[in-house]
């Protein structure tokens, strides 16, 4: 998939995040991009790596910072996401010609969340989701339109497309034998091609 | 004419045939719209009915099963998930 496709997805990938995360990565496909997600399971400096790469390889990117804090009362609070953020703003800055016409979206719960704790981005495309899927879609959308400026289909579309996925996914799974706990827990890179191959059949 | 559709080399001929019965069985969905609440058939672009709630919405996908406008109807919750399944 090309550069001018490509969109680098920076969020959390458990469970709590699953009820956002599955509908932004339909919709970036059924709008005809191509999310690009680091492996979890890669050790530490191999996964930087990777994420260096695919931040390079890929012209836009989203990162979601609502989940920048800890999972468990008294746990320490999550820095992948501000520091894959900061990795994408230097590689815009510091990189060659054609990264600097790399763009970024923010993603948060709450207006004006992050000046509490980065206020360093201000300046940059940031858009609350209020954790609604259909709000965040719409951010999504507004923000390609307005970068690309070009006719997207509209939220309701991508939202009801959405759900349909979500019914015919259960029933071609189970056609194939999965079972309800194999469906429930549906790595991203297997929710990606599986999206991805109904989007493509979506006129049989 | 019978339109045929080549089937490339690895594709899986269950799951087409899966996700071609279900694209033309005729079932309806509910699903969230904003704050209101939505009867729409499998596939179509427009809502049958809009509603307030959730429960109103159910209510009249159950019409549709009850009366064979429609095979069944699929409910999802606010984030698109399947929660329910209604069959005659």
């Amino acid at each position: 998939m090309s550069f001018e496709r490509s969109v680098f997805i920076n969020c959390p990938f458990d469970d709590n995040y699953r009820h956002l995360l599955q509908p932004l990565l339909f919709s970036i496909l059924y709008l005809g991009f191509e999310p690009k997600i680091a492996s979890t399971i890669s050790s530490g400096n191999i996964r930087v790596q990777e994420i260096k790469k695919l931040i390079k390889d890929s012209q836009y990117s989203i990162h979601d910072i609502s989940r920048c804090k800890p999972l468990f009362a008294g746990d320490m609070p999550r820095f992948n996401m501000p520091f894959e953020l900061g990795l994408d703003i230097g590689c815009q800055t510091y990189g060659s010609r054609k990264l600097n016409d790399k763009k970024c979206l923010i993603l948060e719960t709450e207006k004006y969340h992050y000046q509490k704790v980065i206020s360093d981005i201000s300046g940059q495309d940031i858009k609350e989701h209020d954790d609604n899927p259909q709000k965040l879609i719409s951010q999504v959308r507004e923000w390609f339109i307005g970068l690309l400026n070009m006719r997207l289909p509209g939220v309701e579309m991508i939202f009801a497309q959405y759900n349909d996925f979500t019914f015919d996914i259960i029933q071609d799974l189970a056609v194939e034998g999965f079972s309800q706990k194999e469906r429930d827990s549906l790595s991203t890179t297997e929710f990606i091609m599986l999206a991805k191959e109904w989007i493509l059949n979506i006129d049989i | 004419m019978a339109e045929r559709k080549e089937i490339k080399p690895g594709s899986n001929i269950l799951k087409l045939v899966a996700q071609s019965a279900a694209s033309k069985s005729n079932h309806v969905h509910v699903i969230s719209r904003g704050n209101k609440w939505i009867v729409r058939r499998n596939k179509a672009s427009r809502a049958l009915r809009i509603f307030n709630t959730i429960d109103e919405a159910i209510e009249n996908a159950t019409l549709y099963v009850n009366t064979g406008k429609a095979v069944f109807a699929v409910v999802h919750d606010r984030n698109g998930m399947v929660t329910e399944k209604i069959t005659a």
